[in-house]
């Protein structure tokens, strides 16, 4: 990680956990909703992704309101209040996860790209495939793994590589014989769902606590 | 490093406001951040609460610094951030002290 004043204010918005925490929430909760409505009444796929693209838009429209509201009260009273980072501008090429290093010497993150867009990416692949193979599911919670890892890794927010592995091993639990009775398919992407929810709240829970303790 | 005659004149034209180390500290900082206030700026270079406020004020005065005090939420901030002509003397600084040590 680079120390510039620029990248030092960049990951200092994430050095209390609350933007993981706001978006573990949010696939939390909206996940959950869609596997009780799924126990309850099975439906097609694509309506929980229409219920997932709606949480997800409303998250990239107030995510940084409520963000500014919980850190008014719990981290720029213990550390002082910095700019919040710019949306790093797209560049050329791949701009849904580019690899290339953030941009030195400025207050700017890639978090919207690099985790959340990369979450998003999990469902629309889960939800809108009609006859997921049984490694789908597997599979995917091994790529978003390494993807947030490898994406995230020389950022203003990176994940610990053994936190990473966690999730990508998560997966193994659906894969037959693992578990008995065993997922049923079609309660499997929600299930995906509520693990990388699980996952983000709590890497963003143990870093609030770390930062807690160390500012109290 | 030998330093030309043309070096040496040009080290009396620092600005002297910039070129203390805490004061450069504080507009480094502002100038990556983009605004930041009173306890960050502490916490960043381990001010005391009287010297961070000195050196301000002397920023202030120059016309560098522009302090805001408001809130958020419940939680009174006072806030600094960069003017234009504190980003132009900023620039030039780094010109010149890069100019003078550059080895000859």
């Amino acid at each position: 990680m680079d120390q510039s004043p620029g990248r030092r204010a960049a990951a200092y918005w994430f050095s209390d956990g609350l933007p993981d925490i706001v978006l573990g929430m949010m696939v939390l909760v909206v996940s959950l909703w869609a596997l009780i409505w799924q126990i309850l009444a099975p439906h097609r796929g694509i309506f929980d992704f229409f219920l997932t693209t709606t949480a997800f838009l409303l998250f990239y429209w107030k995510e940084r309101a409520v963000l500014d509201w919980l850190k008014s009260r719990s981290t720029y009273p213990r550390t002082g209040y910095v700019r919040p980072p710019d949306e790093a501008v797209p560049t050329a090429g791949l701009t849904v996860l580019s690899l290339s290093p953030a941009p030195v010497e400025e207050n700017v993150t890639r978090f919207t790209r690099r985790t959340v867009m990369v979450v998003f990416w999990v469902f629309y692949m889960l939800y809108t495939s009609r006859q997921p193979p049984f490694w789908l599911v597997p599979a995917v919670l091994a790529g978003t793994g390494a993807v947030l890892y490898i994406g995230n890794r020389n950022s203003e927010h990176p994940y610990p590589a053994w936190w990473a592995l966690i999730l990508a091993l998560s997966g193994l639990i659906f894969l037959p014989g693992m578990l008995t009775p065993g997922v049923p398919p079609h309660l499997q992407p929600q299930l995906c769902g509520v693990i990388t929810g699980g996952w983000l709240t709590t890497h963003g829970l143990s870093t609030l606590v770390r930062y807690r303790r160390a500012n109290r | 490093m030998s330093l030309k005659a043309r070096s040496i004149q040009e080290i009396s034209q620092i600005d002297r406001t910039i070129h203390e180390p805490a004061r450069l500290a504080i507009m480094l900082i502002l100038d990556g951040a983009g605004e930041a206030d009173f306890v960050y700026l502490q916490h960043e270079y381990g001010f005391t609460q009287g010297n961070l406020s000195g050196h301000l004020a002397r920023l202030e005065e120059a016309g560098y610094v522009e302090i805001e005090k408001k809130f958020k939420g419940k939680v009174p901030l006072t806030v600094c951030s960069l003017t234009g002509k504190g980003k132009t003397a900023l620039a030039k600084y780094a010109r010149q002290m890069l100019g003078v040590l550059r080895p000859q």
